[in-house]
């Protein structure tokens, strides 16, 4: 059976090549989309690491630049804000916090490994305000600011890349000249602060120092039933208490809305057009396999007579088509094997793992074979019911 | 001749509506994207109000400090603006803008949110802004310190209740009034130069603008009178870095910029994110861009030539008599390609439509906001280039097939 249907198809090779063309193409097509979809589904699900409901950040910036100055204000703002039942929680932090615009980095060794972590700077309550999820030791603690090695907590990203099974806690780090710099007391799950589409990258917090010359930012945890008037009465009295620094607020929320909808317009952008040359291939099939099929009259009211079954010859109209596009898959999964393979892409910035090319492989065979199974046999049917003296008549 | 041609593509088209949908459904479809397509990128790659003086506006952008171990990347500080690039001597305009910050007003017990960005007054002289009523600050408004805004007709509507009538109102933003002297039309939100709620002259800025720093929130914008200028431009802003004198406790040793048009610094960020700029990342970009065009034109054309060349058979008595009367095989291949563009024709215009349909859509959606997508003329021209070429890639194939048919079979199979 498979051999005759080979042979049927041999005979008729300059027009199936077409075919053969159009389904190596789609394939293709199909195989991008997808691989770029389950890449981005996958990191959006991997652990975010922080709650990010109710958290105003409030980005400050001060005119002028004496250390001891702004910690005074630091801490008069810090007390007015205690006050406030508005607020469960806050923080001082860097600026580079969630669904923000900047991001910081420094270099860290250990025996002979060399990585470049995000490096955040935060408060002890930072831990509360964020809900951050602790795996092992401890957060950073108030008097830690007193500590000769400074303490550090890293996430589970930056545990893998530079230390693997080590037990790392209270683990001194040395710098560049071989003095100690840092003390890991605790261990992270994860801060994706570049929101869910962003793969998980190393990272680690400290303390924030007090010998900073600019304020950095402000994370707040408030009530979920504070609104706008909290807010203009909170920004009068900071105004008031540093008349030269300007505020900047910004809804968590929000920014993650914004954050997010960069990755989901291309996405659903790209199966738009990806869905319609789909449909496109699928009315062209069916299109081309009627026309076939009426070109072919005389052949099936010969196989009706000689005594073939409607159901068979269903089945051998199907068949050709099936056989036509496994030809065009296995050869068009040939190339796109190349990429899982050679490791296309497996290393950074984008770090696709070898399971989501053949993922996207299986995905794309098994939507191809959907669409032509579905346009070859509302045709195929339609032929097998032909009555062979009709069918012959035409002859 | 072709008025004969029309008539029988008009013929065949009514012959069988199921093909004549699949046809004109593919066609429509994947010009109505290519237009829509390249009316964005046209947008936002190119210009959009108000920088119409597009490719001749550079900007410095990148403006980083470093030494052996660390390395920081932000925009201009006005330190360097003031005293270094101010002074350049070949831009025809210099001016800058900075970047934004969001700003809350209220207005009664609502909230509103605003971009307030701070400029000089040489920036309205290079963008192209629309008043609809005032004017912008000058250079005596900087020098006296005046508490002064141009503000978006948006912002007007909202804050005030009226996009007229304005000028000379205040406008409470934090403990500050300022004293509203110009109304705009909107930028578009993707307008990464001239976005903003409300404009303010740099002088109320309440950072320190002395302060002897190399990094700031200001993008300078240097004004070329040609693309031979802008070389020019591009060499002399580029040597900058050599003439600075950094702080005496400043931990970098060095400092790197970048110049070029806004559009070069897209390409740049699409095509070499991490690398350093050089001036291929355009052309890199314009490549790409071409390559999906047409990769994403290759499945619907594939599709047409293999639905056209399984319908000749419809045509085979046609063809056949034709034949036996002495038209030679080029006219036939001549005849069924330009009924295929004419067929294409028909497709176009459907999609040119849909694509107007969408793109109006988009602008009234407001998804994106005070975003404005004309069809203009360079886009539909190239919509009817593609036309040609789709014609003639999905009517080839087909038509040196029908006419390779021999007049025996032909005749026969009808």
């Amino acid at each position: 059976m498979i051999k005759h249907i080979f042979l049927m198809i041999w005979n008729q090779k300059g027009r199936n090549i077409g075919l053969l063309l159009e389904i190596f193409f789609s394939f293709i097509v199909l195989f991008a989309v997808s691989t770029y979809i389950i890449y981005q589904y996958n990191i959006y699900h991997q652990n975010l690491g922080f709650n990010y409901e109710n958290i105003w950040m409030l980005q400050m910036d001060a005119r002028e630049s004496n250390a001891k100055e702004i910690a005074q204000t630091k801490d008069q703002i810090a007390r007015y804000l205690k006050q406030q039942t508005e607020i469960q929680s806050f923080s001082y932090s860097s600026n580079n916090m969630p669904y923000g615009s900047s991001s910081s980095m420094t270099v860290l060794n250990h025996n002979g490994k060399e990585t470049y972590p995000d490096y955040f700077q935060a408060e002890p309550s930072f831990l509360e305000t964020f809900q951050l999820e602790l795996m092992e030791g401890r957060w950073l603690k108030e008097d830690d600011k007193a500590a000769n090695a400074i303490p550090i907590v890293i996430n589970s990203e930056l545990k893998k890349e530079l230390f693997e099974d080590e037990d790392v806690i209270n683990l001194e780090l040395l710098d560049d000249e071989g003095n100690t710099e840092f003390k890991i007391v605790g261990i992270l799950d994860q801060f994706k602060f570049q929101g869910e589409f962003s793969p998980a990258r190393a990272g680690f917090f400290r303390l924030m120092p007090d010998s900073l010359n600019y304020p950095g930012s402000m994370m707040l945890k408030i009530q979920p039933n504070a609104g706008a008037a909290f807010e203009a009465k909170m920004m009068k009295q900071l105004n008031k208490m540093a008349g030269n620094w300007s505020f900047n607020i910004s809804y968590m929320e929000e920014s993650r809305k914004s954050r997010l909808r960069e990755t989901q317009v291309p996405i659903i952008v790209l199966m738009t057009i990806c869905g319609f040359l789909l449909f496109n291939v699928a009315l062209g099939l069916f299109g081309i396999l009627w026309s076939n099929i009426n070109k072919r009259k005389a052949e099936i009211g010969i196989r009706r007579a000689m005594g073939a079954t409607k159901n068979g010859l269903n089945w051998q109209f199907i068949g050709e088509m099936m056989m036509i596009c496994t030809f065009s898959l296995v050869l068009s999964t040939f190339f796109a094997i190349q990429l899982p393979l050679l490791k296309v892409f497996s290393g950074p910035p984008f770090f696709i793992s070898v399971w989501i090319y053949f993922l996207a492989i299986f995905v794309s065979i098994l939507i191809i074979y959907g669409i032509v199974l579905i346009c070859s046999y509302f045709p195929s049917r339609q032929a097998a019911q032909l009555h062979p003296a009709v069918a012959l008549h035409e002859e | 001749m072709l008025i004969n041609y029309i008539k029988v593509a008009l013929a065949v088209l009514g012959r069988n509506r199921f093909f004549t949908f699949v046809s004109l459904f593919g066609i429509s479809l994947t010009l109505a994207v290519l237009i829509i397509v390249s009316a964005f990128l046209n947008q936002f790659l190119h210009s959009s109000y108000p920088n119409f003086k597009k490719d001749r506006i550079l900007t410095i952008k990148n403006v980083g400090v470093q030494n052996e171990n660390q390395s920081s990347i932000s925009a201009a500080s006005f330190y360097l603006y003031k005293n270094h690039i101010k002074k350049l001597k070949t831009p025809e305009i210099i001016g800058a803008i900075s970047y934004g910050q969001q700003r809350n007003v209220f207005v009664g017990n609502q909230k509103l949110q605003l971009y307030e960005r701070l400029s000089d007054a040489n920036f309205f002289e290079i963008m192209d802004f629309d008043f609809i009523e005032g004017k912008a600050y000058d250079k005596g408004h900087i020098e006296r310190n005046e508490l002064v805004a141009v503000i978006t007709k948006s912002l007007a509507e909202d804050y005030f209740g009226t996009a007229k009538g304005n000028i000379g109102k205040p406008i409470q933003i934090e403990q500050t009034s300022y004293k509203v002297i110009g109304v705009v039309r909107d930028a578009p939100s993707y307008n990464s130069l001239a976005y903003a709620d409300i404009l303010l002259p740099y002088s109320v800025s309440k950072r320190n603008l002395t302060k002897h720093e190399i990094t700031g929130p200001f993008i300078p914008l240097l004004l070329a009178k040609n693309k031979e200028h802008k070389k020019a431009i591009k060499a002399e802003a580029k040597a900058i870095v050599n003439q600075v004198a950094f702080p005496p406790d400043a931990w970098y040793e060095e400092m790197s910029l970048d110049v070029g048009t806004n559009t070069e610094f897209l390409a740049k960020a699409l095509v070499n994110p991490r690398g350093e700029m050089n001036e291929s990342e355009l052309n890199k970009l314009y490549a790409i861009i071409f390559g999906a065009m047409i990769l994403f034109m290759l499945l619907p054309t594939l599709n047409l030539i293999n639905l056209n060349s399984g319908r000749i058979v419809e045509r085979a008595s046609e063809i056949g008599v034709r034949k036996a009367f002495g038209a030679t095989s080029s006219t036939l291949a001549f005849q069924f390609v330009i009924e295929n563009i004419i067929i294409t024709f028909i497709g176009g215009v459907i999609g040119l439509l849909l694509a107007f349909g969408v793109l109006k859509t988009i602008e009234a959606s407001r998804y994106i906001p005070h975003g404005e997508f004309p069809i203009d003329f360079s886009v539909f021209a190239y919509g009817i280039f593609l036309c040609f070429l789709f014609g003639i890639l999905s009517g080839v194939v087909p038509a040196l097939r029908m006419s390779k048919m021999s007049i025996v079979s032909a005749i026969k199979k009808a």
